[in-house]
């Protein structure tokens, strides 16, 4: 038989698969923050915000946009976590950082108020493979699954810059009259040299639909969406 | 019927409405546009709800990366311009519900012939007319009207504000632009469609939507000795549904989003 094992068709099979595996690029390396204790590594950041309301006909819109300067002091680094301070205006806040983004204390900031950071994978990020973290939000008397993929999705062609892309999004309950939806989504080039980000940006997009439903028809009430996109840009490491 | 006959029922008429307007007064009988206002405020108030706590959702997926630490752009939550909007709506729904009561009452041509007839200060001046001394007969037409804007204001009508009610509705929807006219009646259009027995409501949006017949507005101004009417020549329908509305029954919808009791939202 043709194709059975050995027969020249799935020998021609097996060589047609090996070259195949042999030209699509996977890599697989290692993803950690490599930062130097004593820099301080500065950023531009773009801060634009829109929040939106629709009631039939009436719409408003509420923009708004602010470029500002953040500085990452590294100030130690000691048992496999970075201790950076981290100013931005007026604000300052001190992160206990592992070299994977996960931060493991933040004094300032209230367990409740500790944004929910995407980590990179644990060993080897292989090219296109998602790795997903999970955690819980307290809202209203419950609580509310909310998730982070991580995934490598490629690296420039002298392989020195990695890019990751990050999906988040918030399981937010809806019924008959309320639906709701809450989702971020955004890319970090990382340094493989320096191990810190050259560029990151992202946008976390809120959609609250409220309606008014009948037998067979659907009367909106009005909806209101928000949507917020942060851009930084490494301009410069000290020393 | 004798003139002082027909005078003394006309009095007696005048004084039970009179007794009828201050007990009515006293009471506090849920307005006909109490319903709508409910549910919308409660429809606003869970939205409000939802939205402070899903914010703080936003705000902790707000910063994936925790080397980058910003702080957030200050909120602007657009929401508050509809709430604003609803706000004009709290503001300007009573006061046609008051307009349409007052056209209700005093629109009928009827009362302002019992009002003429039977206002005391009419009875009281009569005679002064055949004074001749004393200043008695240019007295007596003064007199009368104050009589008669002091019997007015008993019963709750400024000759002022009330001589055109037609007026007085415009003055009361001349802050919300035909946007957020258009936008009200689409909210009762939705709140009808949701409670279809709340006759009240109907009314009320009947009138908002049709305004009042000339004739009911001139009716108002002849009650009031006024001859300023200028009503559209439109039908006018509140008069027909003047018993409060029982709870309104939903049709198949969502029951959350008219509550029993206003406060159900604190329980």
């Amino acid at each position: 038989m043709a194709g059975a094992p050995g027969s020249p068709l799935a020998r021609i099979v097996l060589l047609a698969l090996y070259t195949l595996a042999l030209t699509v690029p996977v890599s697989a390396l290692p993803l950690a923050y490599r930062l130097k204790v004593g820099s301080t590594y500065s950023y531009e950041i773009v801060q634009r915000s829109t929040s939106e309301v629709s009631s039939n006909e009436i719409r408003s819109s509420h923009p708004q946009e602010r470029t500002t300067k953040l500085e990452v002091l590294v100030l130690a680094f000691r048992d496999g976590v970075y201790v950076l301070d981290i100013l931005s205006g007026d604000r300052r806040i001190r992160r206990y950082m592992r070299p994977n983004g996960a931060v493991v204390a933040s004094p300032s900031e209230p367990g409740t108020e500790l944004p929910f950071f995407a980590v990179f994978p644990e060993g080897d990020a292989v090219t296109g493979k998602p790795w997903k973290q999970t955690t819980s939000f307290p809202l209203g008397k419950g609580t509310v699954p909310a998730s982070w993929e991580t995934t490598l999705t490629g690296l420039d062609g002298s392989k020195k810059k990695a890019t990751v892309t990050v999906t988040g999004s918030v399981t937010l309950p809806s019924d008959r009259v309320i639906s709701r939806s809450l989702q971020s989504r955004g890319t970090l080039v990382l340094n493989l040299e320096t191990g810190c980000p050259d560029r990151a940006d992202w946008t976390v997009s809120y959609e609250l639909t409220y309606a008014n439903k009948e037998i067979a028809v659907t009367r909106d009430l009005w909806s209101v969406r928000e949507t917020r996109s942060s851009s930084c840009k490494l301009t410069g490491v000290k020393p | 019927m004798t003139q002082p006959v027909r005078r003394l029922v006309a009095a007696t008429l005048l004084l039970a409405l009179l007794a009828v307007s201050v007990a009515s007064r006293g009471q506090q009988s849920p307005s006909p546009e109490a319903p709508f206002t409910a549910w919308l405020m409660n429809n606003e108030a869970r939205t409000m709800g939802i939205l402070a706590n899903d914010r703080l959702a936003l705000e902790r997926l707000s910063q994936p990366f925790g080397l980058l630490g910003t702080a957030s752009l200050p909120p602007a939550p657009a929401e508050r311009d509809l709430w604003s909007i609803h706000l004009q709506y709290y503001r300007f729904l009573p006061e046609a519900v008051e307009i349409a009561r007052l056209a209700r009452r005093f629109g009928s041509g009827v009362f302002a012939r019992v009002f003429d007839q039977a206002l005391p200060g009419t009875w009281v001046t009569m005679p002064m007319m055949g004074v001749p001394a004393f200043n008695a007969r240019e007295l007596a037409y003064p007199l009368n009207n104050l009589f008669r804007e002091a019997l007015l204001a008993s019963i709750g009508v400024d000759k002022n504000r009330d001589a055109d009610l037609s007026e007085r509705l415009k003055r009361g929807q001349q802050d919300i632009n035909a946007d957020h006219r258009r936008l009200l009646s689409q909210h009762l259009e939705t709140f009808l469609a949701l409670y279809p027995n709340a006759r009240q409501v109907r009314a009320l949006d009947g009138f908002l939507r049709n305004g009042m017949k000339k004739s009911t507005a001139q009716g108002v101004a002849s009650a009031l000795g006024l001859n300023t009417g200028s009503a559209s020549d439109t039908v006018f329908e509140f008069e027909n549904a003047t018993e409060p509305d029982a709870a309104p029954k939903p049709a198949d919808t969502d029951p959350g989003t008219m509550p029993a009791d206003l406060f159900d939202i604190l329980k």
